[in-house]
Parts: structure tokens; sequence; C-alpha cells
């Protein structure tokens, strides 16, 4: 096997970070210019973006063995964000109505961004300074993973409602109930890749290429929920599933070919004699 | 809202966090090694413990809450339902007039959560002890403090105990009641807090902050014990006052959030 040198987690955040941000800005931009709300699924290719990241961060954490399971990291970022996410995009409401500008709703994804960081940097640096955990990437990765739930959170609402602002979120995704579903299978994409892949030869390339196969199960089911809120123009929620379905495949066999070339080749060489020659 | 009711409502999430990070330290988690019966505790990891105990303490507390707003109790404590609809059920005067009902919905979270806990313990020791056919053991003591029952004997070799034995079923009774105290003090503060006016939509979010907090104060906490314990007879068991900090600190700052977003207004437009 040829080593591929393995991404840069400062880079995978940068991705994250600025291309979650413009997916969810852009689906938010052109669905209200132009009144419609097909742009819906750029929300998930933001939340993709950010589930790279965040499902590296969760890797180079749980690489060091946290002993509580993978799972729970994920279950702790999204604890983390989801009420540093909704103060953000309250600030972001606020200002609205504050300034009388329809442009500071774009203050709330960011304000919802920093302060999931700072909330992510105090959890990590309560870990490992408080609850002895010892693990070097802790702090940062801590960050990452709280950053990242809070943009696949708000990109996976755009996915379901067209829009992030705070009132859309209350109403289609909490009032709905879509919450739950968007906490689990939220997260899933974000723990699952390297819950699934860890062991001695694990792989970045291998892991994300399951982080981007599993976000996108998740985006066709937020697609599938979108219906409830697009009930005139189901054509948006069809545009969501339809892409999600047609990645998937693709990711699918991406990631089928790099199980294959990591997979070896195993002998049948018989049971052991009963007696020793 | 004034600050009062503000700083009360931030106390409560302080202190409904940190009730959930040490009921933790009473449940006998066990992880994958107790679900193959080779360690004692109940066979998952925290989160899914923390989420069922306090998803079933919240059904009962929400349910409870309900009864006395709209329900058979709403004669029996008639202010609750308006003090809990305009934020002031926790300022003082909301608070002292309304004792015995905030009381209610605190033991009925508790009686859910507990009834989470000794089915996920009793039910599975019946699995343990007639379809595994292990006996029921704990091996970081010697005797059993609650019946004295020897245990070292009984554990087999390689292993580190079975199934959950008398004091860990009264450890996750424990677990349930702080658990279960602390997620239903989180719901109430959020309701209070104006998501009560919200209808529908507010107790959805209500619930779901409730069970964002509930997650970062029980994975804290299972980080404080790694993963596994078996209850307050375990030598982990010394490690709480570090959750104790941990999750107050954590709790906190959560809480500063919440009541930065009551203070900006809960409401849709």
């Amino acid at each position: 096997m040829t080593e591929v040198k393995e991404i840069d987690w400062y880079t995978l955040a940068a991705i994250g970070i600025v291309g979650g941000l413009v997916a969810i800005f852009l689906a938010y931009f052109l669905n209200t210019t132009l009144k419609v709300s097909y742009f819906a699924f750029l929300g998930a290719v933001g939340a993709i973006l950010a589930i790279l990241w965040g499902a590296d961060a969760v890797r180079r954490i749980c690489k060091y063995g946290i002993g509580t399971g993978v799972p729970s990291i994920g279950m702790l970022a999204f604890g983390m964000g989801l009420l540093a996410t909704l103060l953000g995009l309250k600030i972001g409401d606020y200002l609205v109505t504050q300034t009388g500008s329809s442009y500071a709703i774009y203050a709330g994804p960011i304000a919802a961004l920093i302060l999931s960081l700072i909330q992510g940097a105090i959890i990590g640096y309560i870990a490992n300074a408080v609850l002895k955990m010892k693990i070097p990437t802790m702090q940062i990765g801590m960050i990452f993973i709280a950053g990242a739930a809070s943009i696949i959170l708000m990109g996976f609402s755009t996915t379901i409602t067209g829009s992030f602002d705070y009132s859309s979120m209350i109403k289609y995704v909490f009032s709905t109930g879509f919450i739950a579903p968007l906490f689990m299978i939220g997260a899933l994409p974000m723990l699952h890749p390297f819950n699934a892949s860890l062991g001695p030869d694990e792989d970045q390339r291998r892991t994300l290429t399951l982080a981007v196969e599993a976000s996108l199960l998740s985006t066709m089911m937020f697609g599938l929920m979108s219906l409830a809120v697009f009930q005139t123009s189901m054509l948006s929620s069809a545009i969501t599933v339809v892409l999600g379905l047609i990645a998937w495949v693709y990711a699918y066999l991406a990631y089928f070919k790099k199980v294959k070339e990591c997979g070896v080749q195993i002998l049948a060489t018989g049971v052991l004699p009963k007696k020793e020659a | 809202m004034d600050p009062i009711t503000l700083i009360i409502i931030l106390l409560g999430i302080t202190i409904g966090g940190l009730l959930v990070g040490v009921g933790v330290h009473f449940v006998p988690v066990g992880g994958a090694p107790a679900a193959m019966a080779q360690a004692t505790g109940i066979g998952t990891g925290t989160t899914m413990l923390a989420f069922s105990s306090g998803a079933l303490g919240l059904i009962s507390a929400g349910f409870t809450m309900h009864d006395i707003m709209d329900g058979s109790l709403k004669s029996a404590y008639p202010t609750f339902g308006p003090a809990a609809l305009d934020g002031t059920l926790f300022s003082i005067s909301g608070i002292t007039s309304n004792i015995m009902p905030i009381l209610l919905v605190v033991v009925a979270g508790v009686v859910g959560a507990m009834i989470m806990m000794v089915i996920l313990a009793v039910v599975a020791n019946i699995l343990y002890a007639f379809a595994i056919a292990v006996p029921l053991v704990s091996a970081k003591v010697k005797f059993d403090p609650i019946t004295g029952d020897r245990q070292d004997l009984y554990v087999t070799r390689g292993t580190e105990g079975h199934g959950t034995p008398t004091v860990a079923v009264i450890s996750s009774l424990l677990g349930g009641l702080f658990g279960g105290a602390g997620g239903a003090l989180l719901y109430l503060a959020f309701v209070a807090g104006g998501f009560g006016a919200l209808g529908v939509a507010g107790i959805a979010t209500a619930a779901f902050l409730t069970i964002g907090i509930f997650f970062v104060n029980s994975v804290l906490a299972s980080y404080n014990i790694t993963g596994t314990i078996e209850g307050f007879h375990d030598p982990k068991f010394k490690r709480v006052p570090r959750a104790i900090i941990a999750c107050t600190i954590a709790s906190f700052v959560m809480g500063v959030w919440a009541i930065a977003l009551i203070y900006l207004g809960v409401g849709v437009v």
C-alpha cells in the first residue's frame, strides 16, 4: 500500500468553516433573492464539509482511547453545539430587529460558530485540566468538534427549512420534532466513520470517505423531512433527495474501492490436524 | 425578565447539570465487556444509559407538568400554569408560591429515571442469570456492602464480574435519583425561562436543550470514570470531586448561554 500524506486538520478546519458558512449563506441568499426553496440542498453541502472537519477531529482525539467509546464524543459535540447555535442564531435575529437591516441575519451563523468554538475550548480545557485525561489533541479537538457540530446543525436545518434563521429553526425543526433525528443522524456521520474504521491500519482517506457516504445518507433523510416544510414546492425536497442519492451511490462505490484496497487476502489452510505427525 | 429570575435560572441549570454529572457516578456502567458478561454493570455506555434514563425522566416530568398545567391537578395548583407561561415561575415569589408543584415535577422526573435504571439493571440480570448462566457478582469488593454476600469466589477467572449485583442495583437507583432530579430541574428552568409560552415548539426546544446539557455532563462524568464504574462501592467513585468541579463549570457556561438566549427573548416572529 502506498503511503498517502494525511490532510492536516487545520486545512480541514478551514474547509469546514469557510465552505460550511459559504454554502449555508449561498443557500439562504439564493432562496431569498430568487424567492424559491430549490437551493436548500446547498445547506447539506455545507454540513458535509463540516462533517469532514468533525470526523477528522474525532479520529484524532479518539486515537488515544477515551475509554467511553467513540459515540460519546459525537453526543458531547452536539450537546455543546445545540445551545450555542440557538443563541448565535437568536443574536442574528435580534440584530435584524435592532438594526432593521435584513443582511444582519448573516451574523447569526457566525455568532453561533464563535460561541460553539468558545464552548468547545472551555470543555476541552476542563477535560484536560480538571478531569486529567492527558490527551494532547483534546484541547484543539474539542474546539473543532463543537464548531463542526454547530455548522452541521445549521447546514441540515437549512436543508430542512431552506433558511437558517432562529424563527424557522424553532417553527420547522423543533416544533415538528425533527430536532430528534437532527440530533442523532446529524451526529452519526461525524462519530460513525472512526468508530467503524478504527484500528492499527486506520487510514484518513478511507475514514473520511465513509464520513461523506454516511452524511449523504443523512442528507437523503433530511430531504424527506423537508417535504413537511416545502409542501407547496415539493421539487425542492426532490432535488435534495435525488442529488443525495446520486452522490451517495458514487460515495458508496468510492468507499467500497478504498475498503478493497486496504483488504488482505485470506488463504484457507484447513483445520489443524487432530494428531501431530 | 428581571435579573434575579435570570440568576435563579442560571443556578437551576448549574445545579441540574451538576446533579446529572454526580448521578452518572452512581450508575453501574459496564460498557461493551458487560454486554458480554465479562464485567459488572449494565451492558452499554454512559451516553446511552444517561440518554435513556434522562429521556424517560423528561417524559414523566413533562407529563406531570402537563397534568398540573391543564389536566387533573390544575385545580390543586392553579398558580403554576400561569407562572410557567409568563416566565415568573423562577422568580422568588414564583418559587415560594409554587414550591409544591415544582417539587412534584422534580419527583416525577426522579421516578421516571429510577424506573428506567431499574429496568435496565434487573431485566438484564434475568438474562445474565438464566440465559448466559453467570452469577451476579462484583469484582471490586470482597463482600457486597448491602447483603454481605461473598463476591470474589464467584468471579470467573479473567473477567471483572458479571451482571448487576444488589449493591450495583441500589447504586443505579441512586443514579436515577440524581439524574432524574437534575433533568427535571433543567427542563423546568428552560420552561420557566419563556419556552413554556411557545407551546409545542417550546416544549420540544426545552426538552432538547435539556438533553444537550444532559449529554455534556454525562459524557464529562464518564470521561472522569474512564468509561466504566460499578457504583458507589467502586474505588473509582473517589474521583467524584473532580467531576463536581468539571460539571459545575460546564453547566455554568451553558447556563450563561441559556440566560443570554432567554434575555434576548425566545419568541419567534
